[in-house]
């Protein structure tokens, strides 16, 4: 898909805003979250992150992911069909803890005037804001990837981007690519995002030609990998699919190097994705494969919010940011056609709305329809690889920057 | 007395209508959150309270209890469409049945080894909650289903209901506390906290004591445990068997005064008001700050008040009314 | 087969004596001042942030920087003992738990305020490299920290042993009332017991930095094994403290390997449960109470 030369006008602009009001803006949203309910002219977004606990540090980066996609849109004029409202950002931190992530939601759905939320990283906890969101019709869009999130009776819940079934195919697939016939060990962590993307995997290997020779859960968060990569060598596997959050995955990859253990590692999503990954491992990550819902170098509009990313915070924008970016334009084009910033008119928008283009259709094939239960209809995963330190998109060939290179 | 006693009543009976009128006042939701969890938190100290602070057993394994109670009425609802009401007696039965072989076990034990190894016990269910998937939803959890208002499901659609249910609560815990305080078997359970070996040399049965104790104790928390997660619309292993849910517990007893009817209460509305407000102003962007703020309001407390907030506030109650002989009796009390 | 329960010891044992320092810490600070101290987790992450530093600003290895972590710790614990824990030494077990709960949640955020919560890890020649010996390995980062941890056990049990201050600390730890009379500064040896106990708990810091990646909640990991491990060894018992430590990380290595890698810490504290239930004081306590 292209990018309109409309649309990267408006980016250069706000980047260059951006670099002149960097300094202001920690001052500016704290003033804006204090008089943003008295105010007539902004749209109220919520946002739910981690930025403290466990998962503080991909929470940190989603809220930055926010705040230079609200800037990009202000930038751009704000929402025109509003007479050029500006989208105001309300945070809230959820300690990464499911009672404060209940409370939290419930207290910036009722504390604020909001048009929409969106969060939270984590499975377990975006399950617990989707609950209160559907109880208070508010809108909720979020690129966690729990299946749960799609079941029962929700309405008020989106997910733009692949499901954790998804991501799971698109694992096997890749790993066919790389060996005929693979035998693989699943580790993963005890937890909701590791059982659900390892109970496709199991569901899905046999018909898709890949051996499963170790099913494994291990408990989050261990002082030692090695007695797993012990568990590991001797299954015979070689090929490892690790589902694993950072911590967890730093010491799994370092303990196989350790072991001199030969395989073939897909690190799936979660903790492999992150920047901070390759600068802890280094070398170590040369090669290694992996699964997103989103990536960095998919089209020229990402990579357009990856340079405004990067500029601003260093690293590439990883996975769940980018999709963050996505989504908050997605808000946007909602609150415009809606006309009104009420959540149940943005809810209706959103149901509606197909986009195609520009940064709220940055999603692996570019194309965002929602269906009755919030799922994208055309959602699918993007197969990346750690080359020369950076995380390039290799499968399917459709959306791939580069080629898979077998080691 | 009779005048102390009917000021007393009279306090008691306007807070208590205050309370039930406190909806009306009280219309937003967010005031109306913290409120909930104040009673609900307060609850669940007061359920504490009874064995940590009147027998003196330090347990940080109450999540074990909650857990319980919390799996029980939800799988009931879930696999069998049970009430959560019913659901929620079910669940203090089981927790009940569970403090039997786990007291056996850790009342063997003293001082750190006992409140080390009821951790180990609400970590052992935890871990076993998670392995064992096919059992009740494993890591991934499960949500309750969205049923609107629904009433007889323990759902509603007003913050009013819910906070009726966690007053409620509050004051059968309360009601049980002061019924047992004023029994032989609070007299026995002081005794036993002043020093055990003392106790049984006249004659307690401190086995027996400890025993009972535990399971009035436990079948309260896990009555919590089945309110929090109809609260929170949301169960899975770390929530249910949360470390926090059995730190904060002791907590606010620690807090506000421990083996006092009112100590819990009194740590609680410090902790959690103190806690949610900080969050609701400095959330976003300032990691860590609130959580700081937190833990050194705990410990000037344990420094400067290490009886518990309570005696400061009966103190300053005296101090105006200047009634000295009965601050002299709570005082005795609080011993 | 054979190989695989090889392996799964070696792996255990490296691990046990991080556990090790960890858990010798809080028997040392419990048998001496009678306060467990939940907050020694916490010490290790600030061990770990303090080679982190030296490493990436100074270009100090962080087997070398052991030598700035240790005394810093030492240092810190001294005024530690002086200005919280002293006050609550008479307030009995709950004060005392509660103070250095608070100072544990205090020093987590106060990291992640300073720090933020990201994953810092610092490559050096030896962290990823192993010895192999037939079809086992051995990882030479931890078997470096094994050897150091094993070395400062065996200094520690040394001091305690000949130096006077040592005999005077196993003096209060058996009999605080007596060991006053005989005219021991009770306020010295405790503080040199906590401060011994930090500096211990700092180099566990120091000597997992090449191999663990350091962040504000990393005291977690390991402090929950090192009460199992204190528990276990007899609490202020510093060669049960070990010995219990090597015990358990063999028991979650084998729990991992035949049991399930979900596993480890059942295992682990289904064995800590069982031996209490036959020893209610630990392996090392005998009968007495």
């Amino acid at each position: 898909m292209g990018l309109s030369k409309n649309n990267t006008d408006k980016l250069k602009v706000g980047r260059r805003q951006v670099l002149s009001t960097t300094a202001a803006a920690g001052v500016i949203s704290l003033f804006n979250i204090k008089h943003a309910a008295f105010a007539a002219d902004v749209v109220n977004i919520g946002a739910l992150y981690p930025t403290t606990g466990s998962l503080a540090q991909t929470g940190q980066g989603c809220v930055n992911a926010t705040k230079l996609a609200i800037q990009m849109i202000n930038d751009a004029g704000g929402i025109k069909s509003l007479g050029g409202a500006k989208l105001n950002l309300i945070l809230s931190d959820n300690q990464s803890d499911t009672t404060v992530t209940r409370t939290e939601t419930d207290r910036l759905i009722s504390n604020n005037k909001l048009s929409a939320i969106h969060g939270c990283y984590a499975s377990a906890l975006t399950l617990i804001a989707s609950e209160v969101a559907e109880r208070a019709r508010m809108p909720l869009l979020t690129g966690s990837s729990s299946d749960q999130l799609n079941a029962g009776t929700r309405h008020y819940t989106f997910t733009p981007f692949a499901r954790a079934s998804q991501f799971a195919e698109a694992q096997l697939k890749m790993a066919r690519l790389v060996s005929d016939k693979p035998k693989v060990a699943v580790v993963f962590e005890n937890t909701a995002f590791g059982t659900a993307t390892s109970n496709g995997l199991r569901e899905k290997a046999p018909g898709l030609g890949v051996e499963i020779v170790l099913f494994e859960p291990y408990s989050a968060g261990f002082a030692d990998a090695s007695p797993l990569i012990n568990k590991i060598k001797a299954s015979g596997a070689d090929m490892v699919f690790p589902v694993s959050y950072l911590n967890d995955l730093i010491l799994i990859i370092r303990s196989i190097k350790q072991a001199g253990l030969k395989v073939v590692i897909n690190g799936g999503s979660g903790g492999f994705v992150l920047p901070d990954f390759q600068k802890s491992v280094g070398d170590l990550a040369e090669g290694l494969l992996g699964v997103a819902h989103w990536n960095h170098d998919m089209s020229p509009a990402t990579l357009e919010v990856n340079a405004a990313y990067k500029k601003q915070y260093g690293d590439f924008i990883f996975e769940y940011s980018g999709g963050i970016v996505a989504q908050t334009f997605m808000i946007a084009a909602a609150l415009e056609k809606a006309g009104s910033a009420d959540p149940k008119k943005v809810h209706e928008a959103l149901t509606q709305l197909e986009f195609t283009e520009g940064y709220a259709a940055m999603c692996p094939g570019g194309r965002v329809k929602f269906g009755p239960d919030g799922k994208n209809l055309y959602a699918y995963p993007v197969g990346v690889q750690w080359q020369k330190g950076d995380l390039v998109s290799v499968f399917p060939e459709k959306d791939a920057h580069a080629s898979l290179i077998k080691s | 007395m009779s005048g102390k006693f009917s000021r007393k009543t009279l306090w008691l009976s306007v807070l208590f209508a205050l309370m039930l009128l406190l909806p009306q006042f009280v219309t937003s939701r967010f005031y109306m959150d913290i409120v909930i969890r104040v009673l609900l938190f307060s609850f669940i100290g007061v359920a504490w309270n009874l064995m940590g602070g009147y027998a003196k057993q330090l347990s940080l394994g109450h999540a074990a209890y909650f857990g319980l109670g919390a799996y029980t009425s939800t799988m009931l609802q879930i696999n069998y469409g049970i009430s959560p009401w019913i659901g929620m007696i079910a669940g203090g039965g089981v927790a009940m049945l569970a403090s039997l072989p786990i007291g056996a076990l850790c009342f063997r034990l003293r001082g750190p080894y006992f409140t080390i190894s009821t951790i180990a016990m609400a970590q052992v269910l935890m871990l076993l909650f998670l392995k064992f998937r096919d059992f009740a939803w494993g890591a991934e959890g499960t949500t309750i289903p969205n049923l609107g208002d629904a009433p007889w499901m323990m759902q509603f659609e007003e913050k009013a209901a819910y906070f009726y249910i966690a007053l409620a609560l509050l004051v059968v815990g309360l009601v049980v506390t002061w019924a047992v305080e004023r029994s032989w078997m609070g007299y026995y359970l002081v005794a036993l906290g002043e020093d055990e070996d003392a106790a049984q040399a006249i004659g307690v049965n401190v086995p027996k004591m400890k025993r009972h104790i535990y399971l009035i104790s436990t079948f309260l928390t896990a009555l919590a445990g089945t309110f929090y997660i109809q609260y929170i619309y949301f169960i899975d292993p770390p929530t249910a068997f949360s470390f926090n849910i059995s730190v904060e517990a002791a907590l606010v007893s620690i807090v506000g005064g421990i083996g006092t009817l009112w100590g819990p209460v009194v740590g609680t509305v410090l902790l959690e008001v103190t806690s949610t407000l900080l969050q609701s102003w400095l959330g976003g962007g300032h990691g860590g700050v609130q959580l700081t703020v937190y833990s050194l309001i705990l410990m000037a407390v344990i420094l400067w008040r290490p009886a518990g907030l309570l005696g400061l506030i009966t103190d300053v109650y005296h101090r105006i009314f200047g009634n000295k002989q009965q601050s002299e009796q709570e005082a005795a009390l609080d011993g | 087969m054979l190989v695989t329960v090889a392996q799964a010891l070696i792996n255990g044992l490296l691990i046990g004596g991080i556990y090790a320092l960890v858990s010798i810490g809080v028997t040392l600070i419990f048998g001496v001042v009678k306060v467990v101290n939940f907050a020694q987790g916490e010490i290790v992450m600030a061990g770990m942030y303090t080679s982190y530093f030296c490493a990436t600003l100074l270009g100090i290895d962080p087997l070398v920087s052991l030598l700035i972590s240790m005394p810093a710790l030492f240092i810190v614990g001294v005024c530690l003992q002086h200005f919280l824990i002293r006050r609550v030494l008479k307030l009995g077990d709950m004060p005392q738990i509660f103070l250095t709960f608070a100072l544990s949640l205090l020093l987590t955020n106060v990291a992640l305020l300073l720090f933020k919560a990201d994953y810092r890890t610092i490559q050096t020649s030896y962290s990823d490299t192993a010895i192999h010996i037939g079809p086992v390995y051995i990882a030479v980062a931890k078997l470096i920290a094994f050897g150091v941890a094993m070395l400062l056990s065996a200094l520690l049990w040394v001091f305690l042993r000949t130096t006077d201050l040592g005999k005077a600390m196993r003096a209060s730890a058996q009999n605080p009332e007596v060991s006053m009379l005989m005219g021991i500064n009770p306020d010295l040896v405790f503080a040199v017991a906590v401060g011994l106990a930090l500096a211990l708990a700092g180099a566990a810091g120091s000597l997992l930095m090449p191999f663990y990646p350091a962040y504000p909640m990393v005291g977690q990991v390991f402090i929950l094994m090192a009460f199992v491990a204190v528990v276990l060894g007899t609490l202020g018992n510093v060669t049960g403290a070990l010995i219990a430590s090597l015990m358990m990380g063999v028991a979650e290595s084998l729990g991992i390997q035949f049991v399930g890698a979900d596993s480890g810490l059942i295992v682990v504290f289904v064995m800590f449960l069982v031996t209490l239930i036959i020893r209610p004081n630990g392996l090392f306590g005998g009968k007495r109470r």
